[in-house]
């Protein structure tokens, strides 16, 4: 589904990724973990397009296109998902109103007819309940005023009505207390399947109890320097990073 | 309490060069609405004990147009709300001129007005607070927000605060801003294209002062003028 080959990006003429790769196949779940500032924001970024960052080398495919050369919209409708670690406050624009527009972009793109005004609003009610969000959070602007894990439940409702085939989830359990967590884990494994994959980025062992990776990966300074099974986040959480810093000294 | 109110809507050239003199008696209140895409225009309310009005304005023009409010506060409880728009496009020049005057104790002002320029507009507003030596116990606020959407579009804010009581509760604030990348950004990564998404934050800069009027048919005739392209 996903194969990044050596991906190097800057901002501000900083590099912050320095050669990537990394392979995520359909029915996957792959956890990134690593120190603060070490890139896995970016990489996820990069991932949905973000303008900020330049792309100066390495080749990114997405179900055998070349996803570099997609805006962030074309991503998006094909199916590409950012859990924002944090997610943007839009003042004067409704969460209804919002998502309205974003199901008929992908559901046009999945060559799905559009649903009606009463489909769309059982749809809604049907998803918030997935994570257990207020459904009269819909009628507020999108974000505002939402406490610290609304607006993470708020990212995996987004998911669950946009039925994305990758979704980059950045730290979307930082933040939340256990019941949030259980509950915002059990969407996301809801909504696992054979056809879709799932990237999550945490520094948590926790989260990982409950949605079980296929594998771990660790990046450091702009680059993957370890990867293994889900026991790998185990050690980390024990351990540290050091072993393996130290180790990638070498 | 039931209160007498009066509603009024003043629109496009049928406003002439003057808004209109309004006079709010003790207790009661007035709605007035204007909205318009040329010339000059004066409105002027002078409010009574306990008297309340809102006031609620919409500029929009690729030409000329100006708003010159002034709002006396003269008696005891007296309350106003003035919420505006403004909007220049194209060549477009949109001044709002305010002036709200807490002439006596115990009255209460909130302005809240935004302004919005593209192309090569130029948007202004001057907003001036008057609080009077002896009234005690004001509570005036004001704000101007404000966003440029080009390069060569310009507005400029100027709020006044003139306090000469001592005891009173006033804040102001004032911004020109541009678009705000992360948020159209945000609505891209949901598949929104990029004019969408600014279309919609635009609509949601306006859409909270708009949300103010009540009266649907008006508020999308205000929608109209505003966005008149569509
Ligand atoms: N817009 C920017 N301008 C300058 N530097 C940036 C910018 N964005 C990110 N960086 C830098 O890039 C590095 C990687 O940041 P990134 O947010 O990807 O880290 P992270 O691994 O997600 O960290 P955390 O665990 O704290 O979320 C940091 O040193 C950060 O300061
Ligand atoms: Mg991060």
């Amino acid at each position: 589904m996903l194969k990044v080959k050596n991906l190097h990006a800057s901002v501000d003429g900083k590099e912050i990724l320095r050669g990537i790769d990394f392979e995520v196949k359909a029915g996957e779940v792959h956890a990134i973990m690593g120190p603060n500032g070490s890139g896995k924001s970016t990489f996820a970024s990069v991932l949905a397009g973000n303008e900020k960052f330049e792309v100066t080398a390495g080749e990114v495919e997405y179900e055998g296109e070349n996803l570099l050369e997609m805006s962030i919209e074309e991503r998006a409708r094909k199916g590409i998902f950012l859990g924002f670690q944090y997610p943007v406050e839009i003042p004067g624009v409704s969460m209804a109103n919002f998502m309205k527009l974003a199901v008929a972009e992908r559901r046009k793109a999945q060559g799905l007819e559009p649903l009606t005004a009463g489909q769309m609003l059982k749809y809604m009610r049907e998803k918030a309940a997935v994570v257990e969000l207020d459904a009269k959070l819909m009628n507020r602007a999108v974000n505002e005023g939402f406490s610290g894990g609304e607006k993470k439940k708020n990212e995996i409702f987004q998911m669950a009505m946009l039925e994305p085939r990758l979704s980059l989830l950045d730290e979307t359990d930082s933040g939340l207390d256990i019941d949030a967590l259980r509950i915002v884990a059990t969407g996301v494994n809801r909504l696992r399947s054979e056809s879709n994959a799932t990237v999550l980025i945490t520094h948590y062992q926790r989260l990982l109890d409950y949605i079980v990776p296929d594998f771990v990966h660790v990046l450091y300074k702009g680059r993957i320097i370890y990867s293994g099974g889900k026991e790998l986040a185990l050690k980390l959480e024990k351990e540290g990073y050091d072993w393996l810093i130290n180790d990638y000294k070498e | 309490m039931e209160q007498k109110t009066r509603k009024v809507v003043l629109r496009g050239a049928g406003c002439g060069e003057c808004g209109g003199c309004y006079e709010v008696a003790a207790g009661e209140s007035l709605e007035l609405y204007q909205l318009c895409g040329e010339d000059d225009h004066k409105v002027r309310v002078t409010l009574a004990e306990g008297a309340r009005a809102k006031l609620l304005f919409v500029a929009s023009t690729s030409g000329s147009v100006s708003y010159d409010y002034r709002v006396e506060l003269n008696g005891a409880g007296a309350e106003a709300e003035l919420w505006g728009l403004f909007a220049a496009r194209e060549r477009g020049v949109a001044k709002v001129h305010t002036d709200m005057r807490h002439n006596v104790a115990d009255c209460r002002s909130n302005q809240q007005v935004r302004g919005v320029a593209d192309d090569e507009g130029y948007g202004l507003f001057e907003g001036l607070v008057y609080v009077a030596p002896d009234a005690q116990r004001t509570e005036a606020y004001q704000q101007s927000r404000n966003v440029v959407l080009s390069p060569a579009a310009r507005i400029q804010t100027l709020p006044q605060l003139e306090i000469y009581a001592d005891d009173v509760k006033c804040s102001h604030g004032a911004t020109v801003g541009q678009m705000n990348e992360e948020q159209i950004y945000y609505m891209r990564q949901r598949g929104l294209s990029e004019e969408d998404a600014r279309k919609l934050q635009l609509g949601g800069f306006i859409r909270q002062v708009l949300d103010r009027v009540d009266d649907e048919p008006l508020r999308e005739e205000m929608e109209r003028l505003l966005f008149p392209a569509e």
